[in-house]
This record gives C-alpha cells, sequence and structure tokens, in this order.
C-alpha cells in the first residue's frame, strides 16, 4: 500500500474543503460544525457509525440537500450547489450505495441519462458508445454499453456506477458505503480500480464502518460522530480498535457473557438449508446448525453472504428449496410465519422500517403487530386493546422506551427506541428461540447495553438465540457458539472465548481458510 | 386512534371543510363564468332541500353510496383498489333481480325470498371481486387493471342478459326493458314520512348493520388488525406472519360481497327490477364518498349524505335554467380537493408529532432517522 | 404490474426478459397470422373478416383507441399511471365538438387536444406536485370530466342550430385520400376470394381508398413518439423518471418537470382520441367514449407498454370494433381465432415449463373452440367485451412476458433517492 502524497501535492488546493457545515431537521440536527479536508489525489475515508450523519454530509455536498450554515470549496474555489446538476458541474460524482441504476435500460442509456451526446435533436448513440468504451478501456473497468443492467451482476453494476460519474468529468468521485453489497473478490477488485484512478489523478472520498478496509485502502481518514467531526488521522498512526473507540466515543462497550449457560436440549435445529435464487444461484448452500435452550449461536459474515435469505427462511418468510428446520423437536419447515411465532419463535428484524413497525401506527398497534394471535393482545378473534395496551406500558417502562405516550406513532420515535420497543415485544410471550438480525444497529451506545443486558437474562432463562451482527465485538462478546457465513455456507466455527476479530475477520472473507 | 384532542379535531376537519369550500368556490366561479347567479343556485338547492320528499330521497340515496363506500373502503384499507365495485353491484343486483322475479320464488315465504334475494346478490358480487384476487394472488395482476376490464365485461354481460330473449320483459307502452317485477311478497316495505310522496327504504337499517360491522371487525378484532397492519406495510405484515395472499383474498371477497348489497336499497325497496334505468355508476361515487369519509364509518355516512343530497337536490336546478351538472362538477372537485388536502395534513401531522416527541424528550435524533 | 399498490403476487411471476425480437420474427409472425385469418375466413367463408371496408371501419375504430394508449405510454414510461384517460377523452370529444362545428374539423382536433391538455394538468398537479395517489386522481378526473362536458355542452350546444342538450352541431369530416387506380386494382383481386393474396389485397385497399388525414396524423404520431421516447436525450430522460427516479435526480434530470411533461402529454392524447372520435362520428354526444379510454389502456398493456406493441392493440380492438358492427358471421369466425391463439399460447407456456398455466389456457382455447363450433353466431351485446376479455387472458396466462415502467404508480417525492 502507499501512503506518500504525490510530489507538491502540499501546495495544492484542496480537492475538497468542507467547513463549519450544519444541517438541522426538524426537531433534530444532523450535522454540526463539521470541517472535512480531502488532498487532491487521494483516497479519504470518511468513516462513523451508521446514523452518524455521514451520509447527509454526502447529500450536502452533492447538492442533494442544502446546509443550513457552513461553505464548501472545491479546488480552493467556494461553491454553492443548489442541485446535484452543479455539483457534476463542479467534478463531482456519487456512487451510491444502493445502486441508482435502472434495470430495464441498457449500460449506455444509464451512463448518458442526463448529459447525453446529441446529433440534432437525438441521441447520439455512436458517440456514447464509443466513449463508454473509451473509459472502460482507460480505467480497466470492463464494461459492454449494450448490455442491459437486468443482466448484470453486483461488480459490474458497481462498475456501471463509476463509470457514470466519469463519464460526467468527475475529478472527485464520492464512494458511499461502495463494499456493502460486495464479496471478497469483487472488493479487492474494486480497490485495484480505485488505485488506478488515484493513480490517473482523481480524488476519492470513500464513505465505510468497514475499518480494516478502511485502512487497507485511504491515504487520510476522518472520523465523523454524532454528526459532527472528531479526529483526522492518518492510517499509519491508528489500529482498528483506536479508529473505532473514535466512531463511538469513549471505550468501546464490550458485551460479555459471564458463565455459559448453554444446556443439552436442543432448540432450533437446521438440517440442509437451502434456499435458490429467482436465477438459479443458491444463496443459502446446505445450511446446518443445532441451537441449544440457553445458548447464543452467532453468525458472522460480510452482509450478502446469505443471512437475510437464513433469517427468512427460519421465519417462514422465504421457502426454502430443500433441508428441514426443527423447533423443539418439531418440523417445522412447511409451517407459515404465524406458526411459528406462535410456536415461540422471536424476531428481531435486520431493518425494523421494512419488517419491524408500522410507523403510521401508535406504539400499542406495533405491540400486537407480530403478536396478533396471543394474549393479551386478542382474546378469540377480537382485539384486546385494554391488554396490549396495558401491556405495551409495561415494555415502554422495563426497556426504557423514552415516549410521552403510547399514543403516539412509531413514526415519531428514534431508530433507538422503535428498536428498544422491538426487542421488548418480541421478548414478551416466552419465545423459545429468539432470531435477532443486527439486534443493536443504528442504537445510541445506552440502548446498545440495555439491549444486551435483555438478551443476556433471557437467556439464562434458557432462550436461543440466533444473533447476526456486523458488529464482530457483539459478535465475540454475546455468542457461546460462533459459525461464519461466506457465500450461502457455514464455512468454519469459532470458540468466542479464544478468536480475536482479526482471525474472524479474515474467515468472513475467506481468507481464513486458505491459511488453516 | 389517536387522542381527541381539540387541536387534533380541528386537523381531522380541515380538509374535509376546506375541500367543501373550494369546491362551492369553484363552482360558483364556473356558474359566475357561464353567466349564472350563483345565490340562485344555491336559492333553488335550498329550496328543494326544504321538501320532505327531497330529504327522504337523499337518505334513499345515500344508502346505496355509503353500501358503495364501505365496499371500497374495506379494499382500501389494505391498499387494494376495488375499482370493480360498479361492475360487481350491477352485475349482483340484475342476477338477483332475476331470481326475485322468477315465478317459482312467489310459493315462499317473505323472510326467505328477501334473504335469498339478498344472498345471491352478495355471492355474485363476491364471485365477480373473486376473479380479480384469483389473477392478482396467482399471476400479479394489479387489481386496479383487472377491474376496470371486469367492469366493462359486467357491462356487456349485463346488456346481453337484460334482454327479452333471457331475463328481462318488455315493459308494455315503453322501450324500457327489465327483469319481471318482484311481487309483494318480495320486497321490503319502506317507511312513510308526512308529507312526502317517496317511503324511506326499509334496507337502510342494512346499511346501518354493515357500517357498524364494518366499524367492528376493522377496529376490534384481528382481521381488522391484520387488514390495516397489511395497509400500512406489506413487508411488515408478511413478517409478523399475515398471510397477505389470504387478505388479499378474503378482503375482495368482502369487498365483492358488499357491492352485491349495492343495489339492494333500490331493487327491493324501489325499482323491483332491473332495468335500462337502474342506477349506473354508484361504484365510483363509492369510492368518492370512501375519500371523503377517510374510510371512516361515520365520516363516509356523512359523506353518503351530502352526496345523496347534492344528486338529489341538483334535480331542482335543471328547471332553475342551471344544468344540472354543476353538482358533477362540484362533487370531482371536493375529491380532487379533499385528497390533496388530506396528504397535507397528513405530512403535516408526522412532523408535527416528530417534533413534539423530540421536544417532550429533549433529544436529537440522526438525519436517517427523519429522512426514512 | 401498474398501480402503487400490494406487491403480493408479483413474485410468481419473476421477470424473465424475452430475447431481443428481429423486425423479420415480427414479419414472419404477421405473415403467419394473416395465414391464418385468410385459413379461417376461407373455411368459414366470413369474406369480410379481410374485407377493404372491414379494414376501414376498423382503422377508424382503431385511432382513437391508438391514441389513448398512447396516452397511457407517455404517462406509464414517465411512472404515472393515468386511468382518468377516459375522463380526458371525454373533456377531448366536447372540445372537438364546440369548436368543430364552428370552425372546422381542424379546430375540432387542436380544441380537442387542449381540452385534454386541461384534465392532463389536473393529473398531474394531483399526483407529482401533490403526490396523491395516481389511480384515486384518475377515479376523480373521471367523475369530474363527464359532468364537466355535460354542463358545458348544455351551455354551448342546446341553444346552438342542429345541437342539442347532449351533443354539438354537425362536424364536418376531415379530408379523405385514395391513391387513384390502385384501388380498383386491388379490388378485383380482393373479389377473387383467393387464400392470402385476397385477404392482402382487402387490406391494402381498405388503407388507399378513403384513407383519413386524421388516420395519417395517428399514424405519424405513434412513429413519432417511438422516436421521440427511445431515440432522443429529451425521451430518455423520461423513461428513466417511470424506470428509476432516484437515479435520474441524482443525474441532475428534473423528475418533476418530466412527469408534468408526459402527463400533460398523455392528456393531449386522450384529447386528440375524443376529438378523432368525435369528427369521424360527426358531432360530439354525450357518452360517446362509451370506455374507450380503457380499451386505450388495455391496448398498451396489451403492447407491452411499446409504441408497435399499442398500435398492434388499439388495431385489434378497433378490428373487434368494426367487426361487431358490421357482419355477425364474421365476429363469429373471431371465436375461432381466438381458441386458435390460446392454444398457441398454451404450446409456448409448456415448452417454458408453465404447466399448469398452459392447462389453463389450453382449457379455456377448447372452450372458445366449443363455442364457436356449438352456435351460429356470437351475440352482439357480448361482442364490445372483446378487448377486455383478451386483455385479461393476456395479464393472466402470458404477463411474464411483459414488462411494464419499474416504478409505474409510485408516487415519488423529491429527494426521496439515497
Amino acid at each position: 500500500m502507499s501512503t506518500e502524497p504525490p510530489a507538491g501535492s502540499t501546495t495544492l488546493a484542496p480537492a475538497v474543503q468542507l467547513s463549519g457545515i450544519t444541517k438541522r431537521f426538524p426537531g433534530v440536527v444532523a450535522n454540526s460544525d463539521v470541517d472535512i479536508t480531502v488532498r487532491a489525489g487521494t483516497v479519504h475515508a470518511l468513516v462513523g457509525e451508521n446514523g452518524a450523519g455521514k451520509s447527509t454530509l454526502m447529500k450536502i455536498l452533492y447538492g442533494m440537500q442544502p446546509p443550513d450554515e457552513g461553505t464548501i470549496a472545491i479546488d480552493g474555489v467556494p461553491t454553492a450547489f443548489a442541485s446535484p446538476a452543479d455539483a457534476i458541474r463542479a467534478g463531482i460524482g456519487m456512487v451510491h450505495q444502493h445502486f441508482m441504476l435502472a434495470d430495464n435500460l441498457t449500460v449506455l442509456e444509464n451512463v448518458v441519462l442526463g448529459s447525453e451526446p446529441r446529433k440534432g435533436l437525438g441521441l447520439d448513440f455512436t458517440a456514447a458508445r464509443a466513449r463508454i468504451r473509451e473509459i472502460s478501456d482507460a480505467y480497466g473497468l470492463d464494461i459492454e454499453p449494450d448490455r442491459l443492467v437486468d443482466d448484470l451482476g453486483v461488480g459490474e453494476r458497481q462498475r456501471v456506477e463509476i463509470l457514470k460519474v466519469l463519464y460526467r468529468g468527475a475529478r472527485i468521485l464520492i464512494l458511499d458505503e461502495p463494499t456493502a453489497v460486495l464479496v471478497p473478490q469483487e472488493v479487492d477488485e474494486l480497490f485495484g480500480n480505485l488505485r488506478e484512478l488515484k493513480a490517473e489523478g482523481l480524488t476519492i472520498l470513500f464513505i465505510s464502518h468497514k475499518l480494516d478496509e478502511v485502512l487497507s485502502v485511504a491515504d487520510d481518514i476522518t472520523v465523523i460522530r454524532r454528526g459532527t467531526t472528531v479526529a483526522s488521522v492518518s492510517p499509519a498512526d491508528v489500529t482498528a480498535r483506536k479508529l473505532a473507540e473514535l466512531m463511538v466515543g469513549s471505550a468501546l462497550p464490550v458485551p460479555e457473557l459471564r458463565e455459559s449457560t448453554v444446556t443439552a436440549t436442543e432448540v432450533l435445529t437446521v438440517t440442509g438449508l437451502t434456499v435458490t435464487s429467482a436465477d438459479g444461484r443458491p444463496v443459502l448452500d446446505d445450511i446446518s446448525f443445532t441451537i441449544h435452550a440457553g445458548e447464543v449461536l452467532g453468525i458472522a459474515g460480510v452482509e450478502g453472504n446469505g443471512q437475510a435469505e437464513l433469517v427468512e427462511a427460519l421465519m417462514g418468510i422465504r421457502t426454502p428449496n430443500a433441508g428441514t428446520i426443527t423447533l423443539a423437536g418439531r418440523d417445522i419447515t412447511r409451517d407459515s410465519t404465524r406458526h411459528r411465532r406462535e410456536a415461540g419463535m422471536g424476531y428481531i428484524p435486520e431493518d425494523r422500517h421494512r419488517q419491524g413497525v408500522l410507523l403510521e401506527a401508535t406504539l400499542w398497534e406495533n405491540r400486537v403487530l407480530g403478536h396478533q394471535t396471543r394474549p393479551p393482545n386478542v382474546r378469540g378473534p377480537l382485539l384486546d386493546r385494554r391488554g396490549a395496551k396495558a401491556d405495551t406500558e409495561r415494555i415502554v417502562a422495563e426497556y426504557d422506551v423514552r415516549t410521552p405516550s403510547i399514543d403516539v406513532n412509531a413514526a415519531a420515535l428514534s431508530g433507538g427506541n422503535q428498536q428498544k420497543l422491538i426487542v421488548g415485544r418480541e421478548m414478551s410471550g416466552d419465545p423459545v428461540v429468539l432470531i435477532a438480525s443486527h439486534p443493536t444497529r443504528g442504537v445510541d451506545v445506552g440502548a446498545q447495553a440495555a439491549i444486551w443486558d435483555h438478551i443476556r437474562r433471557a437467556r439464562a432463562d434458557r432462550l436461543a438465540v440466533l444473533l447476526i451482527s456486523a458488529d464482530l465485538d457483539e459478535l465475540i462478546g454475546m455468542s457461546d457458539t460462533l459459525a461464519v457465513i461466506l457465500r450461502g455456507r457455514l464455512v468454519a466455527e469459532h470458540d468466542p472465548a479464544t478468536v480475536t476479530p482479526e482471525q474472524l475477520g479474515s474467515a468472513m472473507t475467506g481468507a481464513g481458510r486458505e491459511e488453516g | 386512534m389517536r387522542s381527541l384532542t381539540p387541536r387534533s379535531v380541528l386537523l381531522g376537519l380541515i380538509a374535509p371543510v376546506g375541500a367543501l369550500v373550494f369546491a362551492a368556490a369553484v363552482s360558483a366561479v364556473i356558474l359566475l363564468a357561464t353567466g349564472h347567479d350563483p345565490f340562485d343556485t344555491v336559492d333553488a338547492m335550498a329550496t328543494a332541500a326544504q321538501r320532505p320528499r327531497t330529504l327522504v330521497n337523499s337518505l334513499n340515496t345515500a344508502t346505496s353510496y355509503y353500501l358503495s363506500a364501505v365496499a371500497v373502503a374495506i379494499g382500501f384499507r389494505m391498499k387494494l383498489f376495488n375499482i370493480g365495485v360498479d361492475g360487481q353491484y350491477r352485475f349482483a343486483a340484475l342476477l338477483a333481480a332475476g331470481l326475485a322475479g322468477a315465478a317459482f320464488m312467489d310459493s315462499l315465504p317473505s323472510f326467505v325470498r328477501v334473504a335469498l334475494t339478498i344472498l345471491a346478490a352478495m355471492l355474485v358480487g363476491a364471485a365477480w371481486a373473486g376473479l380479480a384476487a384469483l389473477l392478482k394472488v396467482t399471476r400479479g395482476v394489479s387489481e386496479v387493471i383487472s377491474t376496470i376490464m371486469l367492469n366493462a365485461i359486467a357491462t356487456y354481460l349485463v346488456s346481453y342478459l337484460n334482454s327479452p330473449e333471457r331475463l328481462a320483459v318488455s315493459t308494455a307502452g315503453s322501450n324500457n326493458i327489465g327483469t319481471p317485477k318482484i311481487t309483494e311478497g318480495g320486497r321490503v316495505p319502506g317507511f312513510e314520512i308526512e308529507g312526502s310522496s317517496s317511503k324511506v327504504f326499509g334496507l337502510v337499517f342494512l346499511a346501518v348493520l354493515v357500517g357498524f360491522l364494518y366499524w367492528f371487525v376493522l377496529s376490534r378484532t384481528r382481521f381488522g388488525f391484520e387488514l390495516k397492519a397489511t395497509g400500512l406495510s406489506e413487508s411488515a405484515a408478511v413478517a409478523s406472519g399475515v398471510s397477505v395472499k389470504k387478505m388479499v383474498i378474503v378482503s375482495m371477497l368482502l369487498s365483492g360481497a358488499v357491492a352485491g348489497l349495492v343495489g339492494m336499497p333500490e331493487l327491493l325497496g324501489s325499482s323491483y327490477s332491473y332495468s335500462l334505468n337502474f342506477p349506473v355508476g354508484v361504484g365510483f361515487i363509492g369510492i368518492a364518498v370512501a375519500l371523503l369519509g377517510r374510510n371512516h364509518p361515520i365520516g363516509m355516512a356523512i359523506a353518503a349524505l351530502l352526496w345523496g343530497f347534492l344528486f338529489n337536490t341538483a334535480n331542482s336546478l335543471d328547471t332553475a335554467g342551471v344544468p344540472r351538472e354543476i353538482v358533477d362538477i362540484m362533487q370531482g372537485v371536493i375529491v380532487l380537493s379533499v385528497v390533496v388536502a388530506y396528504e397535507l395534513v397528513r405530512r403535516y401531522r408526522v412532523r408535527a408529532e416528530q417534533r413534539a416527541v423530540g421536544h417532550a424528550l429533549g433529544r436529537t435524533k440522526t438525519a436517517e432517522e427523519v429522512t426514512a | 404490474m401498474t398501480g402503487g399498490g400490494l406487491s403480493v403476487g408479483l413474485e410468481t411471476a419473476p421477470p424473465k426478459r424475452g430475447r431481443r425480437v428481429s423486425p423479420m420474427v415480427y414479419l414472419i409472425a404477421a405473415v403467419a397470422g394473416l395465414a391464418v385469418v385468410s385459413l379461417v375466413r376461407v373455411l368459414t367463408g366470413a369474406n369480410d373478416l379481410t374485407s377493404a371496408g372491414t379494414t376501414q371501419a376498423a382503422l377508424t375504430a382503431a385511432v382513437p383507441l391508438a391514441m389513448a394508449a398512447l396516452g397511457g405510454l407517455w404517462t406509464e414510461r414517465a411512472g404515472v399511471v393515468n386511468i382518468g384517460l377516459e375522463g380526458m377523452m371525454v373533456l377531448g370529444t366536447f372540445g372537438a365538438g364546440y369548436a368543430g362545428y364552428q370552425w372546422g374539423p381542424w379546430a375540432a382536433v387542436v380544441f380537442g387536444l387542449l381540452l385534454g391538455v386541461v384534465g392532463g394538468a389536473l393529473h398531474a398537479v394531483a399526483t407529482v406536485t401533490f403526490g396523491v395517489d395516481h389511480i384515486i386522481s384518475g377515479v376523480a378526473i373521471n367523475l369530474l370530466a363527464p359532468g364537466a362536458a355535460l354542463f358545458l355542452s348544455k351551455e354551448y350546444f342546446a341553444k346552438a342550430p342542429g345541437g342539442g342538450q347532449k351533443q354539438s352541431p354537425p362536424i364536418e369530416d376531415a379530408q379523405k385520400i385514395t391513391i387513384p387506380g390502385l384501388s380498383d386494382w386491388l379490388g378485383t383481386i380482393e373479389g377473387k376470394h383467393w387464400f392470402l393474396l385476397s385477404d392482402l389485397a382487402g387490406l391494402l385497399r381498405g388503407v388507399t381508398t378513403q384513407l383519413s388525414l386524421l388516420t395519417v396524423l395517428a399514424v405519424l404520431l405513434i412513429i413519432g413518439t417511438a422516436w421521440v421516447l427511445w431515440r432522443s436525450p429529451f425521451g430518455l430522460r423520461l423513461r428513466s423518471c417511470g424506470e428509476a427516479p432516484a437515479a435520474a435526480e441524482s443525474l441532475g434530470v428534473n423528475v418533476y418537470r418530466y412527469k408534468y411533461i408526459a402527463v400533460i402529454a398523455s392528456g393531449a392524447f386522450a384529447g386528440l382520441g375524443g376529438a378523432f372520435l368525435a369528427v369521424s362520428s360527426g358531432q360530439y354526444r354525450d357518452g360517446q367514449t362509451g370506455g374507450r379510454g380503457f380499451i386505450g389502456l388495455a391496448a398498451m398493456i396489451f403492447g407491452n407498454w411499446r409504441p408497435g406493441g399499442l398500435a398492434t392493440g388499439a388495431t385489434l380492438f378497433g378490428y373487434t370494433d368494426a367487426m361487431a358492427l358490421r357482419n355477425s358471421a364474421a365476429v363469429h369466425a373471431l371465436l375461432l381465432l381466438l381458441a386458435i391463439a390460446l392454444l398457441v399460447v398454451a404450446v409456448m407456456q409448456y415448452r417454458s415449463g408453465h404447466n399448469v398455466l398452459s392447462g389453463v389456457a389450453a382449457a379455456i382455447g377448447v372452450l372458445f373452440g366449443w363455442w364457436f363450433f356449438a352456435s351460429d353466431q356470437v351475440p352482439p351485446e357480448l361482442v364490445g367485451a372483446a378487448p377486455y376479455v383478451v386483455t385479461l387472458l393476456v395479464l393472466g396466462l402470458a404477463s411474464q412476458r411483459l414488462r411494464p415502467p419499474r416504478m409505474g404508480g409510485e408516487p415519488y417525492r423529491r429527494g426521496q433517492g439515497a
């Protein structure tokens, strides 16, 4: 890895300089007094937790939202962007985390959209094709202009996104969590592309919370926490641990299980579980494991390696192509989601807004959600409003959900408080197994500790837990057993008492297998 | 489900009242532009409104409108658009009228005849709506498109069946054709109102019952909860163990069954036959009424009464020299402006509540949580 | 599919794209189709199936449908569903009636278009600016427009000479062109009732004799739409708003503006459709559209959201419309055609492994075949339902071949992406 800046770069104006950026939304402050300086011709990483305000900042830099205060200077020239079009003109290009591509259009159409070459009134397809091939060859992107985006794989789509911004003459590239959806080889390829771009003199602003990646690719690192910049460091001077502490703001709270509560009773047994995607690719490949009463099984893995499919197959949201799922000795493979929930499966979903809450329903109605067939929420086919409300009050008190009332809509609560409500709901009704997907994602540190505490107590009470998380410390600290998922397969098992985050990390990327 | 504070009541009323005022203003401008005096128009309608007969007719019309609105609202609650209430009720009314007017029915007791007629209408309505549900859950066909198609197909089927070679008979002395008149025992008697030559439909009570059941099922039962949850977030409902396919089928069948009732008050209380001048378009009016009444059982009742009143007083306008269609224009403007107004109020509410909770708790939230 | 409602059921038909089909394949399919029609004609003796008169009538009926379908195409390609086409078409018929009797057919066309624009603008304001559900806004326009048209009709036509409460005074028809010489020669061939050759002659004579300039204009508009939407930067931007508005916005495309243009254009086309209808039938009449806006929508779906496809759909539906008015023997022969088409679908579905669908298609096909052989004629009341039944059959039996715009019917808020 080469970190020495190009000669004479100290005399160049910084490619991007953000000073004193502040952005408020009704009732909240997203960014306050942010200062970032990005040297030209470098890869600059912006790190921070989910919800730290990185995305808002990038939207401001890309002209999607105006800042309330502060200034933006590009190549030393103060600028104000009213729209992305202005940012594009200033040479800024953004590669979004969720690809901004129209599947039903060709690569060519996606690339030229908004800045089309013209011939008369029409679009000059010949010129566009030539230009795309030229850029693709220059940066080794390997893109065929006339293919339909629908037919492309994830890595190719990302390269189309990069090509899109290069086509617009971008000299400054913003990449928002570009590796979240990539498999390890694709990450390597991407980093290769980034180095090539840097060598051509482009500036790259790289947003991530994956610290090992940041350390391997960045020349400079800015840490953002709670909407403001807290440190600017060089990767040579910090460790992943130190960066993580900067991100979180204090010494990391490390969850810890005091003693083993694992019993011999098998609660959830999965054998040979296989799920195939619509295009016939296996997304889960012959998964088998057993969780006992009082045991937490942690699953580590890079996002997109089959975790979401595993959880949905376990909850009966997705039908597996092969394999069996046994809950307390009973085969539930063909059972509906409702029957699984009634049999005692609790579910903390990864994306709470998609699967966990009804934003435009009250807290007590959200208490009923997923438990609409069981007391205290219903009596027979009728809703027990009084029972549900009383139990919601209990959850609000026990789980410290900060809300003025249980009659406000869930949308009015912060993400952390919504999450606490979900955890409280899924812990009620004596679950026998809890499927917890990123249970503390986007939650503040205090709430995080509280959620860990609740899971720990339930575990002592013989609850079986499947824990999926991107936070390796959480996984190591909370799990009795640790498994690693890679490309839809469980590839390694570790003892959380002895494993280090580094070992886990290499197992997650597939490197661990070659080493030992 | 929110507590009733003066503020929330005001927020609830501002949209419909605002839309009414706006629509009245637009109508007044149109009248002025076409050389009519808006006050004369209001005057003509007000005079008509003083006749008991107008009020009775308004109530009767509102009965059908209300049933239609409930049928639409059942789907709306789970974001299912049953645009097909119109075809469902016409097809159901025709077949039910054919059954009720058949000769063999004369030998049955009155109660059984009425019950059979109503049941038949509900079954036909449900079956016609069920086709759209089937296409949706098995083939993913948008119910909007399929019910539009089914409406049209129903129109052609009705005109095919409503002919002298099939279900209908010609009425002597006119070029109207329709099903044979239902005889005395198959009718539902109405109530005399002093000063009015028309009677209040007996089936007004059916509408009240349907409204009560609608309210009860939606707000007090598990099914109602699952319906609402599906409407608010399909993915969250699925993760919570709701079978959305089953919900689509059940709610579409229920919606169609209620749609089948729409023609019954008229058929059993006044026309006694499905003929060429049986009311058409009530299914679309139901959509308007459900929108104005926000799918709420009371709100829809008020909206249905308003619509019925406007429809019946409009008759007096032609004699005053104003085309009665000014009322159609007004109704259209009300619907368009009320949905806009509701949307604006909804956005305002979400922001206001977030701000209120934020202030109450004195904490800040990250931008992701706000914009999500 | 269209509509921003529940997505349940969509997973049953995973989007599978057909390979790109070359123009040659379309040509072969067209010739094969004509051969089948010709065969049916020879077997049943229903010579009206492909006569010049039928072709003319079919074209006249197809043009308003094609215009409504074009309106649907423009708006849906930009991601806005417009079931208010029917209402906008009604406004168009009134506009045409108002201007047409006073200043002739071309003024009728212009006024019909303008009144359609008014309807389109209303839908645009509601759906784009205020984010109102597209279906609801469409329904409201369908409630409003007929009332408004009838109100204006009573205001302006009741006292006009030759007009009435519910109809305008007569409008003069647009100019018609006939290619001299060709018509007679083709007529001779047509009269021989030869297999295929006479059919072709009948079709050609239909399009070269007494061809209305309105039809010519309609064909130009379809071709123009295809060019604008697929070959110009403007069209690319417009389509991107229906496929991925967030992506379009991130590239500096003003999504609201393109949606506005698309929806207003949609109203203009629907209004034109209404105007063509009024002009070709000689006057405005209340209720004249008779659901043609919805048939246009059906034609667009049948045509897989593509100009060539919707033109085919509109022609097909116009054809059944024309048949219904002309000859019951020919209509009866249509049953056999439908049965054959369904059996073809059944074979195709079977070959791509959809056995249940194949079975259903075959069963319905056999049913239509049985109806053909067991009866002597189709009740005229039912013929009008054909476009709707065919569209439902296409949606139900072949929907995996359809590719509607990805974000159709989803209200889009600025800044919603990323």
